[in-house]
């Protein structure tokens, strides 16, 4: 019998991902502070997520205070375990830089937060698999569709939130149900 | 402009067969983003310049898009994942590379998703053409224009009732492109870039920096039908009547 490798003791296999799954996504990204990552880094944890520019004025912004309020509402024990991801569709104007920059404007907590920068192909391929329609117009802003999404541990997207004229509380209760069923 | 169209022609490495198509403007039948006129009043009529670029002179076929599944098994239908195309991909298909009778093999492949489309485009160091582009390369110059909308009605009133043509069937355009009106729907790259046209309207969905902008031409039934097709997609949708070819953007 042959000895195993001693790297294949402590690697578990990881479950097959689910096809319905974003992380099958090939597109590569790039963090705020410059790391290229895969998006199946994110698996493991619940992730809120949701497509924005950083130069625009209206809708985003609220974008971004709707996950913070969902930051908020949530409970101490929850911390390491839920996952604030933005993806920039601004492949021109939004790299890592810009990212900190918008991140450290909006008081974002980077402990539990993640801004992504994407080439133009991972921007498409992103946004057609979330349905996100969007245009960008000859100033470089973008027209876009809105959205939070809520994806669960293996990055399907379990919950979808178009309206943020009121504060996500149906998102944030979905959390707490899937926090509950580790 | 486009004399000098068929001088162009020329034959990518994957074998499909391209079409230099000049650059020039052409007007949207929705614009793109909000112009104002000297009056104050939206230019609905305001031209878009198109590079020039190469086009497949007609639509991927059913045994093109078998040499793909040859090289990339990933995108057969047994295992192609669910987030990239739904469960009526490819579903003309026998089987996994079996397209069916010879007349198939020259048929555009329909019942592929955007994502098996751009797949197909890139692994030809290709893309699908922009909505932009796809419709500059029909409107040909706005040669026939009456005649070519008249047929693109007469098309949309019987597809679905024939078989599909050879996808090498039908005259060329002035630029030396088969088969845009009458074979086929094609997926464009940004198929999902429509932001304004009633259809969308009180579609429930929010719009960030969203204007609702009025047609060109609202006698041009032909492309609100278009349009408001490429709306009511979904990427990973797949219909027997929608294939593709791709596009190359010039250095």
């Amino acid at each position: 019998m042959t000895m195993s490798m001693p790297s294949m003791k402590t690697m578990p296999t990881p479950a097959p991902m689910p096809g319905m799954s974003i992380y099958n996504l090939s597109s590569q990204w790039t963090t705020q502070d410059g790391a290229a990552t895969a998006l199946a880094s994110l698996r493991g944890n619940l992730v809120v997520a949701a497509m924005v520019y950083t130069h625009c004025k209206d809708v985003c912004p609220l974008t971004t205070e709707r996950m913070q309020q969902i930051e908020r509402a949530l409970p101490k024990s929850s911390e390491g375990r839920v996952r604030f991801v933005l993806f920039s569709m601004d492949w021109m104007r939004d790299l890592p830089d810009r990212l900190r920059v918008f991140a450290a404007e909006h008081h974002i907590d980077r402990q539990h937060w993640t801004l992504f920068h994407g080439d133009e192909a991972a921007v498409r391929e992103l946004a057609a698999a979330f349905g996100i329609s969007f245009q960008r117009e000859s100033n470089g802003d973008f027209q876009h569709s809105i959205a939070i999404f809520l994806l669960d541990r293996d990055g399907v997207v379990v919950a979808e939130e178009p309206d943020l004229s009121k504060p996500p509380q149906a998102l944030t209760a979905k959390i707490r149900r899937l926090l509950g069923k580790r | 402009m486009a004399s000098s169209c068929l001088a162009g022609l020329a034959v990518a490495a994957s074998g499909a067969e391209t079409v230099r198509v000049p650059a020039g403007t052409y007007v949207p039948f929705y614009a793109r983003e909000s112009v104002k006129t000297a009056r104050g009043q939206e230019d609905l009529h305001r031209p878009i310049s198109v590079a020039s670029f190469a086009l497949d002179r007609r639509p991927v076929t059913n045994r093109e898009y078998q040499l793909f599944l040859r090289a990339h098994p990933e995108w057969r239908k047994s295992a192609v994942k669910p987030i990239f195309a739904d469960a009526h991909y490819l579903a003309h298909w026998r089987s996994d590379l079996d397209f069916g009778d010879d007349a198939d093999a020259e048929r555009p492949v329909t019942n592929v998703s955007w994502f098996a489309a751009e797949a197909y485009c890139r692994a030809q160091g290709k893309e699908l053409p922009t909505t932009d582009q796809w419709e500059y390369a029909l409107a040909d110059n706005g040669r026939d224009r009456d005649a070519l909308r008249q047929r693109i009605l007469t098309w949309y009133g019987e597809s679905g009732a024939h078989e599909l043509p050879a996808a090498k069937s039908g005259v060329a355009n002035g630029f030396g492109v088969q088969g845009l009106a009458g074979h086929v729907w094609e997926w464009t790259l940004d198929f999902n870039s429509l932001m304004s046209g009633p259809d969308l309207r009180g579609s429930g969905q929010q719009f960030c920096g969203g204007a609702s902008l009025g047609a060109s031409d609202p006698n041009d039934y032909a492309s609100f039908m278009r349009y408001s097709m490429r709306a009511s997609l979904k990427a990973s949708y797949t219909t027997k009547l929608l294939g593709f070819r791709c596009a190359r953007n010039e250095p």
